[in-house]
């Protein structure tokens, strides 16, 4: 029987009968790529370190999103709507009523929850692409409401409390914010994957009505995966109104951000536990470097790479990434270290 | 004579018919009947070449010509009117009859053809340029029926032709495909799942169920063959 | 109630401004094999649909061991009193393996949900090793040829452990060494203590299987009965072989009664 790639974004445990696949190989890269970014605030600049927070906000949104869309099939295009939502919360509760910070992200997360659970109601019952095309409506719609509210301070938007703290002490605080949402979110992906409520979604996704006959509330689920992927953007958009200082209608409810995250998901991986964040990493990076050099034509250099990855890589970067034998490398790398059984001496220092 | 001998086929890894062997004879009128799903209008299909068969052969008078294209058989005579019409309902009832000739390079010919086939069907001549899609099942069957002549066909099959047609209507066309065999003496394969309406027309008979031929013979006599209830009800 | 595991009474379903079930009733008693025929467009399908609370009653009413559950239980609260199914086209589901399509079934409707991992995956293998599918576990369904996926979709069902099954056509397309194969499982599935409902076009496989068959045409029920009773019915052979011939044979028949009684 072939080793099989140790990938966590596949069913539960195996049955006792099989032998369980390394993830050995999988959980030294965590372990190393975490080291690597927990520390990286130590040699960088501040330039780099806040680019980096801003892709930290895009890849929750992504994995985010990846809950409602790559899990349960729900393509909800215009879930950046729970972004703006979390970010005015934010903004409204500390500007105007003098709620600390992070009570307020608090709310952001539990109001963007309950705004999904109550517009779920009525729109989660619609199939495909209805439902795509009505979480954009609802997108465009939460956004002109909170343009004509005085309480949100209209077109003007709203400016933040900027926190009474050093410059290099603010970045390196949002930077660890973000990472800590970030792992949230795809610990909290990883425990749904790995559960019932993974495979609920998965079969929702691809026959919900067969799904239903099999014993599966799906509205019960659905409203739940809507509901964490709406908190999770919630909190994105909280941070990002505290760490922007400033918040307008027109650019957090902006649909660009939400196509954006939405493709990030789909490059990377729906349907998996690391691949939005990948794939948030990748494109966003990506889209500094090419918005720095090549700044007249970034949006069609975008929107090329676009059209490029849905020809090409439709499943997504993991399920490439999946088939490279790393398992090899593994035992290479281990033989590096020791000797092997035959008494033969393979080291390096 | 269109002879099939151990013909084989299927859709995909789905195997639909095992071991066909059936003959039509100039001027004979033969039924093919048995169940739903039996696999009547995929062996029609075979032998008109819209299905490849992997195994088995046809002969249309000695020639072999299993590996012969679906339109060049058509140009040939084999000509089919298919289960549930398949008109060119967005076309008059006129212009669908000039498709059905549209293999013939004989252009006297096929007007006299066409006057032919309102003598046939006069109920089509008031209808001559409605759109096919308007008419009613009866209608349409008529139209069906006289599109397939329009190729002057040496072998013509029909599939399931009392499907959505009202009774008095199939009492109309069994007269029209008598007079057709009359005139026009062709080998006529009549696929249909009602029984009396196939042995009425038919001299011969073969019950296909479940993808074999399980019995076969005279008209006359498989009216009362026993094995024809077994094969639509199983006992 | 007595003994029946389910009772229909005056059941009328219909969509599309199309009556596709009108006045249905009958009763399934605990542990038979019922079979359901009848032409394409007779109701069949619509009917398990009703069944399994996919569509809406117009009339009438269904109940499942003595409780009402037309109109009153969601699809999924049907299956986890007991109720499973397979789908005309098998459907399971695309991009999950074999082995997590079963856990589906027992996972979910199967109860066996809150329990340890191990159980649940023990209960799969078992289905698997009933079904036939063991050693295609890790395939995707897509992969899989057809009579292979029908065997998922029955897998995913018999893992709920129902105490009603209702098969659709899981023998179309297959053929008569598989048909067989299936014939035996589902006896099987019913000596372990489950009802079962069958819609099926193979004769054979119907008379041979069933205790009891019901014919509908038309959305309307015509004849009920033993397999014999049923093939015997003028009103059934008309359904299938033609008004025509049925009426014939009847003329047959009553000419041989009066041969008989002169």
């Amino acid at each position: 029987m072939t080793a099989q790639q140790p990938s966590i974004a596949t069913n539960p445990a195996p049955g006792a009968k099989r032998a369980k696949p390394s993830r050995r190989p999988l959980i030294i890269a965590l372990v190393l790529l975490s080291t690597f970014v927990v520390l990286l605030p130590a040699v960088l600049g501040g330039y780099w370190m806040r680019v980096l927070t801003v892709v930290f906000i895009f890849a929750i949104m992504a994995e985010s999103v990846n809950i409602i869309a790559g899990y349960a099939g729900y393509n909800a295009l215009g879930n950046a709507v729970f972004f703006g939502v979390g970010a005015y919360i934010v903004g409204v509760t500390t500007t105007q009523l003098n709620v600390p910070f992070w009570a307020a992200l608090l709310l952001a997360g539990l109001g963007c929850v309950a705004y999904s659970v109550v517009i779920g109601y009525p729109i989660l019952r619609l199939s495909g692409r209805y439902f795509l095309m009505a979480t954009l409506g609802l997108l465009e719609i939460t956004r002109e409401v909170v343009l004509n509210l005085d309480i949100t301070g209209g077109a003007q938007g709203i400016a933040t409390p900027v926190m009474d703290v050093s410059p290099e002490f603010a970045n390196r605080l949002f930077y660890y914010l973000a990472l800590a949402v970030l792992a949230t979110v795809v610990w909290v992906t990883w425990w749904i994957q790995r559960h019932n409520m993974g495979l609920a979604l998965r079969a929702i996704k691809f026959d919900e009505e067969a799904a239903r006959t099999m014993g599966i509330n799906s509205t019960w689920y659905k409203t739940q995966a809507w509901a964490v992927s709406a908190f999770f953007t919630g909190l994105a958009g909280g941070v990002y109104a505290y760490f922007l200082a400033y918040i307008e209608p027109a650019s957090v409810f902006e649909i660009a951000t939400s196509v954006r995250m939405y493709i990030e998901h789909v490059f990377g991986g729906a349907g998996t536990v690391f691949g939005p964040v990948l794939g948030a990493l990748i494109l966003e990076l990506l889209s500094e470097f090419v918005w720095a050099r090549f700044t007249e034509i970034h949006y069609l250099i975008l929107g090329s790479l676009v059209i490029l990855i849905t020809l090409f890589v439709p499943k997504g970067l993991i399920s490439y990434i999946r088939k490279i034998p790393v398992h090899r490398l593994d035992a290479w790398v281990i033989g590096l270290f020791r000797r092997d059984s035959a008494g033969r001496e393979e080291s390096e220092d | 004579m269109l002879r099939v001998e151990g013909l084989n086929a299927g859709y995909g890894d789905v195997q639909v018919l095992w071991d066909i062997n059936l003959n039509v004879n100039m001027g004979e009128t033969v039924a093919l009947i048995g169940p739903n799903g039996a696999g009547k209008s995929t062996l029609l299909n075979c032998i008109c070449g819209l299905l490849p068969t992997p195994k088995g052969t046809l002969f249309l008078e000695d020639d072999d010509i299993s590996l012969v294209p679906g339109h060049i058989r058509t140009k040939k005579g084999l000509v089919q009117i298919p289960e549930g019409r398949k008109l060119f309902s967005a076309m008059s009832v006129e212009d669908n009859l000039s498709m059905g000739a549209y293999v013939r390079s004989d252009k006297a010919q096929v007007s006299e053809d066409l006057e032919w086939a309102f003598t046939l069907f006069p109920e089509l001549v008031s209808l001559r340029h409605q759109l096919a899609g308007s008419l009613s099942g009866g209608q349409q069957q008529m139209c069906a029926i006289a599109r397939g002549l329009m190729s002057r066909p040496r072998y013509l099959f029909i599939d399931e032709m009392s499907l959505g047609v009202a009774p008095v209507i199939v009492d109309r066309l069994i007269v029209a495909i008598r007079d057709i065999q009359a005139e026009a003496k062709m080998g006529l394969l009549v696929v249909e799942q009602d029984v009396m309406l196939a042995l009425e027309l038919a001299s011969r008979a073969y019950v296909l169920e479940t993808g074999c031929i399980v019995s076969h013979g005279d008209s006359t006599d498989m009216i009362s063959d026993p094995k024809i209830v077994e094969a639509y009800l199983g006992m | 109630m007595g003994d029946n595991i389910l009772e229909a009474r005056g059941v009328s379903i219909s969509f599309g401004g199309v009556q596709a079930v009108k006045d249905v009733s009958f009763e399934v008693p605990r542990g038979v094999i019922f079979g359901i025929i009848g032409p394409n467009g007779a109701g069949k399908t619509t009917l398990l649909n009703g069944i399994s609370g996919l569509v809406p009653l117009s009339a009438g009413h269904i109940e499942f061991e003595g409780q009402r559950i037309s109109g009153t239980k969601k699809p999924h609260q049907i299956a986890r009193l007991g109720i499973g199914r397979t789908f005309q086209v098998a459907r399971p589901f695309d991009g999950l393996t074999v082995r997590e399509n079963i856990a589906v079934g027992a996972v979910f409707a199967g109860k066996v949900g809150g329990r340890k991992h191990a159980e649940v995956w023990s209960l799969v293998d078992e289905v698997m090793e009933f079904v036939g599918n063991a050693d295609k576990q890790d395939s995707l369904v897509p992969d899989l040829p057809v009579a292979q996926r029908k065997r998922v979709e029955l897998g995913r069902a018999v893992a709920i452990r129902p105490k009603l099954l209702l098969l659709d056509e899981v023998m179309a397309g297959l053929n008569q060494r598989e048909v067989e194969s299936v014939m035996e499982m589902v006896r099987r599935i019913r000596d372990r203590g489950t009802t079962i409902i069958l819609i099926e076009h193979i004769m054979k496989a119907v008379m041979g299987l069933c205790d009891t068959v019901m014919v509908l045409r038309s959305g309307q029920r015509i004849c009920v009965g033993t397999p014999s009773m049923v093939c015997a019915d003028d009103q059934v052979i008309a359904a299938y072989l033609g008004d025509r011939y049925a009426k014939r044979k009847a003329d047959i028949g009553e000419l041989e009664q009066g041969h008989a009684q002169s």
